[in-house]
This record gives structure tokens, sequence and C-alpha cells, in this order.
């Protein structure tokens, strides 16, 4: 039931009335006989109470206006009232697109609060995206949580038909294998290290020469051959002795270096299943035959799937050797956890530029390899990565050794 | 790199893939003497010979029959109904059979098939040889449809149609067949299910098919000049639909429109529509509209046909009111 | 139709016998192990046909069925003559037909009750049986369609140059269609190597078909139409039935062209299981059903020396497998939800959309 509010006779001659100020704005409650408008006459001011409880619906005359005795100055009622022939009346209805309530959620502002420039003074996307701009505070309202409904028969259908609607057409030549789940590790180790280092590589050029006749000498003599790798390790750790941010680690919260005191090499080893990087503890302790022997033994327990966890965890750096099928060079992934990883590449007879002890150049056959550093710039800047690599190729670059002075 | 028109196009088409694979066969009337009454098919029967390329009775249920058991035994048909119109004589063998054997035999059939036809109006043929009845194809489940608007697509997806182990109902625009476009050299081969942007845009998505997709574009000439930049799709697939393609422009710009030149009820855009309503709906920036002939048969006397099927002018003008709007 | 319309008397018709004698094909040229074979395959469809009414009754089998109980001559004598890699098509009363071509019972009983085991999964029904694997190129529900296509079949035989032949089988209502006579004029025109053999169980679904075709005999007398010879065959004898096939087969894959057959049957039963046949007249039913195939045959070997224990154990063998064949049917799992989504496209999928 809607109530008129009329604009009251404030003295018998009165005619007319000014209305000065609403008390209650459009949308807000009132009570019967509460405070609800000020009119003011030529003769008296007065409050006005309301005649009615209910919700001020209408506001018709508006401030500072003046209109004759018996006027109707407002509407009060319920919201969906009832008009005066008894239809029912739909409080105005703001046109605001679903793009624009969207954003408008989204950013926290009420549509109709923005200043529209579209046709009727609606707002558009444009306006929206103005007014979000002009916006410093972030906003604090609450969005919407849609409450997902809880599985039915329907959903499940539903999902079923959705499911079939766009299934990608099937290639008959194509065959779908679930991964196998060290596949699935190593997938997601992968990824992750991309995703939370800033990894390039450093290559320089290694003359092996020396290491080559030296193992060349070594087989004859001995039981325990001296496996290439194991000289890579030795010159890692030695390198990591004279640079040890590369053995260092940046924590979780990405902003903290861990210093490590302990040189753990991990060695990379080609697998039936996959890729396993087991790791040789305080590598540092071995002697090159030391070393020789246990890459040998971790190698091997790791094509037969007997290594232990301790096997394979505490790496702090890495060496691989990309080489092994021919690849003169690649561009390890680091292994999560670490700054740096070494690949060594084929070892390949080329010809190269040498000094000879007059200073004067010749043209010699050499062993020579690519050394390829990969490392977290995040820590280790290019001149350190470099220095470093420099270290390990001038460790490696010998012409007559005694593998016993090693 | 070469000049080749659309209905030239149809002819490489089935000829590059007639050289591929001699499984392809090509059946319809007037199509091997005449080069088609379109002259869609000039030249096959003189490369590929009286056997591969044969000149039917008017017999519509049997040129369809014929494809579909011959498809069922081995070969590759093509088989042509002359203007699309006639599908409602042989309507029973495409949806009641090609389009529902496979399903009903649980996979033991495979149909790779493809019905070729004349579709569309604006050639004063009147009201039985003028209809786009793609829409019609698009509610049966069991048929893919496609509806290439330029001589590229044309040699592409005819390509991928006879290359595709289903049936697919490949819908020329009778009223393209003069148009010309330059076209590469050597085999061409597109895709079933999907659209290309022809012209890009922010302000406005406006999908089209056949012959309203040179109307669009020409629509959307005429509102950059009113400084509204609409983006084109020529949808090209109605079954597989790229609504990837479609929905990402939509919400993009906010608002869609669709150039359909089947009657008012049901056509293509009607689909699509509804989808982007159901998708997209937090994307949209204004009301759905759907620019489409009226829900009358076609008129034959030419001011007429051109005032009923829509024109690049109806597409500018209604897309400007509604973004002013 | 008797005219004026107003004349028309409906439900009163002469009634049309079956011929007089049943052993007028007793000296055909024919091996015994043929003739058992047929025999045999001739109490397959009968018992099979006999619980698949039963199994209706049950309502194991929903829908419905159409049965070609009193109509089994036909298929198993053109299945005795095709060859292995021959094409038939058949209509919706298809099941005969299917075990013809040498179908298990178990998947199509299974497709009859909509189990997973069945010859489709259970997604064709009892309207479209089809074994592509046995030649049996499917049973088509639309009245005169798949004698368009059938006319594909052939088709590719001859441009495969192959020697196949395809089999096409309908009712004598087909004849009024549209699509028949495209065909027919079709496989003449190309001179496809098939053979159109209409079952003329004397009734278009309801009504008599003499009432609704211009001619006496509804596909023989309209053979000369298509400049193919009229053939009308003995459909309620297997033998009569398995000369002529084997005439118009050879015809066919000779490249001579296709055949137009005329074989007279009739339905035991009505049109389909909802109809119990009321519009026959009772002396017709009577002596069609004392003209019966299975046991005209049986009666023949028996007269040809073949010891009646022989084919005891022949309709035993039948029975057991029937039994067999309800048992595993009814076993069988309901289909997967996920298989309706299944088999629109080549992939496997139903996709319409990305």
């Amino acid at each position: 039931m809607t109530v008129e509010v009329t604009m009251p006779q404030l003295g018998e001659t009165v005619a007319e009335g000014t209305v000065t100020r609403w008390l209650r704005q459009v949308g807000q409650t009132v009570g019967d006989q509460e405070p609800l408008v000020e009119i003011a006459t030529d003769k008296v001011d007065a409050e006005i109470p309301s005649p009615a409880s209910g919700t001020l619906l209408e506001i018709r005359v508006p401030e500072n206006a003046t209109v004759a005795v018996g006027t109707v100055i407002a509407l009060i009622g319920e919201p969906h009232p009832t008009g005066p022939a008894g239809t029912p009346v739909r409080p105005p209805r703001h046109h605001h697109s679903p793009l624009v309530r969207r954003l408008a959620q989204e950013a926290g502002l009420d549509p109709d609060s923005i200043v529209g420039t579209g046709p009727g003074g609606r707002a558009t996307r444009s306006d929206l995206v103005r007014a979000m701009a002009e916006r410093t505070a972030p906003s604090s309202a609450p969005v919407a949580v849609v409450v997902a409904p809880p599985p039915t028969v329907a959903a499940d259908w539903a999902a079923l038909v959705d499911s079939a609607d766009r299934a990608e057409p099937v290639d008959s030549a194509e065959r779908r294998e679930p991964m196998s789940r060290l596949r699935s590790i190593i997938a997601e180790r992968m990824m992750t290290s991309l995703a939370t280092s800033a990894q390039l590589t450093c290559v320089m050029e290694v003359d092996l020469s020396g290491i080559v006749r030296l193992r060349r000498a070594e087989r004859a003599t001995d039981d325990v051959p001296l496996s290439l790798t194991a000289f890579f390790v030795d010159a890692v750790v030695q390198a990591l002795r004279a640079y040890p941010l590369l053995n260092a680690s940046i924590d979780g919260d990405g902003r903290t270096i861990v210093h490590r005191g302990r040189h753990n090499i991990g060695i990379a080893v080609d697998t039936a299943k996959g890729l396993l990087v087991p790791v040789i503890r305080d590598a540092g302790d071995l002697s090159l035959r030391g070393l020789s022997r246990r890459i040998a033994d971790l190698a091997d327990r790791a094509r037969s799937g007997t290594l232990t966890p301790d096997d394979l965890s505490a790496g702090t750096f890495t060496v691989t050797n990309t080489g092994s099928r021919g690849a003169l060079f690649d561009t390890p992934i680091l292994v999560p956890g670490q700054v740096g990883i070494l690949g060594t590449g084929a070892v390949v007879e080329r010809p190269v530029v040498v000094r000879r002890s007059t200073g004067e150049p010749a043209i010699a056959i050499r062993d020579m390899a690519h050394l390829a550093l990969t490392y977290d710039h995040r820590l280790i800047d290019g001149a350190d990565a470099a220095r470093f690599l420099m270290f390990i190729k001038q460790r490696l670059e010998i012409e007559r050794a005694d593998v016993e002075a090693w | 790199m070469a000049e080749l028109t659309y209905r030239d196009a149809v002819a490489r088409g089935i000829a590059q893939e007639m050289r591929r694979d001699d499984r392809v066969v090509l059946i319809g009337e007037d199509i091997a003497g005449a080069g088609g009454v379109f002259k869609t098919t000039v030249g096959l029967l003189d490369e590929f010979g009286p056997k591969r390329v044969i000149d039917t009775p008017i017999a519509e249920q049997a040129i369809l029959g014929a494809a579909m058991g011959a498809a069922m035994t081995g070969l590759r048909p093509v088989a042509e109904i002359m203007f699309s119109d006639f599908f409602a004589v042989c309507w029973d063998i495409v949806v009641n059979q090609i389009a529902k054997t496979r399903y009903m035999t649980n996979g033991q059939v495979t149909l790779p098939l493809v019905v070729k036809t004349g579709n569309g109006g604006a050639l004063r043929f009147g009201a039985q040889h003028s209809q786009s009845v793609e829409n019609w194809a698009m509610a049966i489940p069991g048929v893919k449809v496609v509806t290439p608007s330029t001589p590229q697509d044309v040699v592409g997806l005819m390509a991928a149609a006879i290359r595709d182990d289903d049936p697919v109902l490949f819908f020329e625009h009778k009223g393209l067949y003069a148009s010309k476009a330059d076209v590469p050299d050597g085999d061409i081969v597109d895709s079933l299910g999907t659209a290309k942007v022809r012209r890009e845009g922010s302000d406005a998505t406006i999908l089209a098919l056949g012959l309203m997709v040179p109307r669009a574009l020409e629509a959307a000439e005429s509102l950059a000049r009113n400084g509204i930049e609409a983006e084109v799709i020529d949808v090209r697939s109605l079954v597989p639909l790229d609504a990837r393609t479609i929905l990402g422009s939509v919400a993009k710009t906010g608002r869609l429109f669709t150039v359909e030149e089947n009657p008012r009820l049901l056509g293509w855009g009607a689909e699509i529509a509804a989808i982007a309503v159901d998708e997209c709906f937090w994307d949209l920036d204004g009301p759905v509209q759907r620019i489409t002939t009226p829900h009358i048969p076609l008129p034959a006397a030419d001011s007429l046909e051109d005032l009923v099927i829509p024109s690049a002018e109806l597409v500018a003008t209604t897309v400007e009111k509604a973004l002013q709007s | 139709m008797r005219l004026p319309l107003s004349e028309h008397r409906y439900g009163e018709h002469e009634a049309v016998l079956p011929p007089p004698a049943q052993d007028r094909h007793d000296g055909a040229d024919i091996d015994r192990d043929t003739r058992l074979r047929m025999y045999r395959k001739l109490q397959e469809m009968r018992q099979l046909e006999k619980r698949a009414y039963d199994l209706f009754m049950r309502q194991l089998v929903k829908g419905t069925s159409h049965l070609s109980l009193g109509m089994e001559a036909i298929a198993a004598g053109f299945g005795a003559a095709m060859r292995a890699d021959d094409y038939t098509f058949a209509t919706y009363r298809g099941h005969a037909h299917t075990l013809a071509r040498g179908v298990g019972m178990t998947p199509l009983l299974a497709e009859l009750l909509g189990r997973a085991n069945g010859l489709m999964g259970g997604k064709g029904g009892s309207m479209h049986l089809t074994s592509v694997e046995h030649g049996m190129m499917g049973s088509y529900a639309i009245i005169g369609a798949h004698l368009t296509i059938a006319n594909g079949a052939a088709w590719s035989a001859q441009y495969r140059e192959s020697g196949q032949v395809a089999v096409c089988f309908f009712g004598d209502g087909t004849t009024n269609i549209g699509a028949f006579h495209e065909a027919l004029n079709y496989a003449a025109v190309f001179r496809l190597p098939i053979v159109f053999v209409c079952e003329n169980n004397l009734y278009m679904e309801y009504t008599p078909i003499a009432d609704i075709t211009a001619v006496p005999r509804p596909a023989a007398d309209r053979a000369t139409a298509y400049r193919l010879e009229p053939i009308v065959a003995d459909g309620n004898d297997a033998d009569d039935v398995y000369l002529t096939a084997l005439s118009v087969l050879d015809r066919a894959r000779r490249g001579d062209g296709p055949s137009l057959v005329e074989a007279v049957t009739y339905r035991h039963g009505g049109h389909s299981r909802a109809d119990p046949g009321k519009y026959r007249p009772e002396p017709e039913v009577q002596a069609w059903k004392a003209y019966d195939p299975v046991t005209l045959y049986r009666n023949r070997l028996l007269r040809l020396g073949v010891q009646k224990a022989e084919l005891d154990v022949i309709d035993k063998d039948v029975t057991d497998a029937v039994d067999l064949a309800t048992e595993e049917a009814i076993a069988g799992e309901l289909p997967p939800p996920a298989s309706a989504f299944t088999e629109v496209w080549a992939d496997g999928g139903s996709s319409w959309r990305n």
C-alpha cells in the first residue's frame, strides 16, 4: 500500500510551501510520525512527520522547489508496492550490461555510483575503466564466491555431455600412455627449475689432450680405469673452492643465500627408465682413483635401480656428460636448489692453433671438448660464471701430469 | 600464385584430391559431360575419365544413396546436389541414413563422403532455387558442414573434406561462383572446424558465412570511417564449430553480431548467439543481434531480393546504431 | 482399391492362397550338404525369432520388433547361395537376414535387449542390425532408402572389379515408394551387380498390397519398366529361392546387371509386435500356416531319405544354441553411459566444437 505525502497547509491562508530539506533519502525507511521533511512557508517553517511507516520510494519535489498545498511531494510504502490502480510498480531499474556489472563488482564499485557517459546516462565499459583507474585504495569489497553445487547426477551428466561435445578430434595414429612415476618427477623438476631460476649458459672450449694421453697411459697399468668424469668432478671441486658462490643455494623465499661448505657433486646417469642424478658426497675428499671408483659404483647402481635415497639427495652442484652420444654441447637445466651445472661435450679431434715455445703459431691436432656451464643469474653474474669456468678449463688443460700428484 | 575464380577453385580442389587417391570418384547431374550447370567441375571428365566422373539421372535419393553405399565399401565419393534446395528431395538419405548409420552400428561403418551443393541466393532464381540451408544441416548430429567464402578456402576445404573420414556437406555459394582472388600454386589443404578472422577490430565482432562475408567486410570498412573498428570472422565451418576463435573475439569486443542469409528463425547464428550468451555473458556490453533475411520465402524480383537478403549497408547501420544506444 | 472410395470394403478381401503342392522342388539339383545347411538355418531363424517374441512378452525386449516368422526361406535360400564377401542390405525385419550371414545369436539377442554385448552395443536396436565383418551391411528402417544405398555398394564392387554382388531385401510396400523407382532405374542404367529381392508377404503393414498397388504383382510387374526380366519365386520353398538366387547372383557377377526377384511368402505374426494381424482372412492365414517353410523343408528332407534322428539332432542343437544365447544376452551388462557419446565420427567421438 503506497501512501502519498502531500504538501501540508501550514496556515489557514497558506496556499503553497517550499521544500527546504529532505530528512530521508529514497530507499531509506522511515517510521510513522518520524521527521521526514522540512517545509518553509511565508509564515512558518516546520518539520513534517511521515504519515506512515515504510520505505521512502520516491521524492517528487526536490529541495528548494515550491508547490501548491496538496501536491504529492513523496511516496512511502513497501518496495514493489501497488500503484494507485493496484498494479505492481517496479522499482526503477538501472541498465548495466553484464560486462559493466562484472567489472564493477571486480573493482568493488557500485555501477550506479559511476558517472555514465553512455546513452541515458548509463555507465559504459570505458566509464568503469576510468573509475577503476581513479581509485587509489585497493578494493576491500569481497569478491563474490561462487559456491559449486554438490555433485549430483545432473552435474555428472552435464560434465559427460560437455566433454563429449568438445573433445578434440583424435588422430588414429596417436596413442595415449600415462607417464611413469620417474618420468613425471623428472618432468615436474624440469619445469620447477626453469620456472624458479634465471638460467643461462656460458660455453668454453677446453683442450683435453693431456688428460686423454694420461688416461691412455694409465689404462695399460692400472686396475681402476680413470674415468673422464672423474677429471671433470675433480676440476669442479677445485673451482668451487675458489668460487664458493657456485656451490650455494637460494632459499625458498628467493631472497636468502645459503652458503654450503660440503661439495656434494651430482653426476647425471642415463638409465633405461630415465635420468637419475646420484650424488658423490664430499667429492673433495676423494682422489682421482677414488672418484673413478665412486662414479662407476653409482652409475652401476643407478642402472640396476639399487640407489638409496641418500645417494640421490643433498647435491650442491652437478656434472652432466652430454657428449656421451656425440653432442658438442648443450644447455643443461639446473637441478632445483643448485645454482650451477656443468655439461661436458663430446671429445673430438680437431685442428687448433697452438703457440710453440718460440711464440709462433702452428696448427696441431688436439682432443677438444666444449664445457657448458648453466648458472642461476639470480645469484651468479656472467663474469663470475666465466671466471669459474675458466678456472675449470685451466685445471683440465695440462700437458703432462702425474696422477698420484693430482 | 594466380587468380582463380571460386567456381574453378571447386574443380581444382576435387582434381587435386582425385589425383592423389583413386578411390575418390564424382557423381551428380550434368557434372561430367557438361562440367556442371554452374561449371564447377569443368575438365574433370577429361582428366579422370568416365569411370570416375559420372553423370546420373535426376534422382537425388539414388545419387546420395549410391554415394553412401560406395563410401561404406571402400570408395571416397563426392556427390553433387545441384541446388541446395533439392536437399529437401533427398533429406532422408542425409539425416536418417548418412548421419546416423555409423552411430547406430556402433562404429562398424565409416562414411568418407562429400556432398557438394550450390547454396544461397542473390541470383534471381526464385524461392525454390535460392535458399541457404546450411542451417538445416547444422541441426543434424552426424554430418560436418563447411561453407567457404573465398577461392583459396574452396580448394583447401574441399581437400580437407575429401580427406576427412566423415560425411561432409560442402556448401558452395552460387552468388560467389564468379568471384576471383589470388590463390597460391600447388596443393592446398585446409582444416575443417576452423574459423578465420578476416579483419581485426576491437569494437564489435561480426560473424558471417558465404556471401555475407564480403558484405560484412564492406560494412566494416564503412564502420571504420565512423570510428568503429569491427572484427569480421568468416565462420567457415558450422560443424565442427570453432567456438574458441569466435568466443575469444566476443570476449575481446563485448559486442556480437551475426549476418545470416538464412530466414529469421533458427539460422546458424541463433545457436552461436545462444552459446555466446551462455559462455561470454559477463563479457557482453550490449545485446547480441542477428542480422538476417526476414522469415519469408525469397522473392524472385531483383529489387525485392536485394531488399531482403542482408546488405553491407544494413549490417553497417545496424552495428552503428547498436553501438551508439 | 474398390472405387469409388465409398465402395471400398476395409477388412474384407479375397484370400490369397499358397501353391497347392509342397513337393514341386523335391527333384531340384541341390546337394545334401547344402540342403542340410539350409535346414539348420531355417531352424535357427524360426527358433530365434520365437525366442525374441517370448523375450518381448517378458518385456526384456523393449520398443518394437519386426519378426520374420513364416518368411525364413528367402533369407535361408539366398544366404546359402551368396559368397562370403557379397553384401546384404535388409529392412527393419532383418533378424533372419542377420543370421543368414553367420552372425552369432548372442550378439543378436543382446542387441534386442539393449546390452553392451549386443551386436552394436545396444545403440542400433532390432531395426538396425549390422555386422560389416559378415557382409551384413545393415538393416534399414526408412522404406526404400536402402535400395539406393545397396546400389552404392554394388557400384563400389564394380569399380574395384571385385566380383562382389549386393543383395537388397525389401517388402512389397516398398515397390510403390519413390526411392524404389530411383534405385531400379539407376541400377539398370549403370548395369550394377545387384539383386533386388521383394519379399511379398501380401500386406503392406496393415493394408493388402493389392489394394494400393496399380499392378497385380508389386515387383515382378514393374521389372519391364526397367528393362529387367520379371522373376517370381516361391518364397516359402528354400530350394526354389536357392536356385533362383544362384541364377541372379551369377548374372550380376558376370557383369550382366541387376535382377528383380519377387518371392511370395506370408507372415505368421502381425507387421510388428504391436500388431495381432486381425485384418487377414482366417482361411488365408490357416492355408499359409500349413505351407510353413520350415515344416515344408523338413518333410522334403525326410522324403529324400534323411533320417528323422539326424534332423532331430539339428533341432536340438539349435535349441541349445538359442538357450545359451538367451542366457548370455540376459547376463549382458547395460551399455556404459559414455557409450552414448561414441562413434558419431570416424575418430570414435561426437564432438562438434572446440
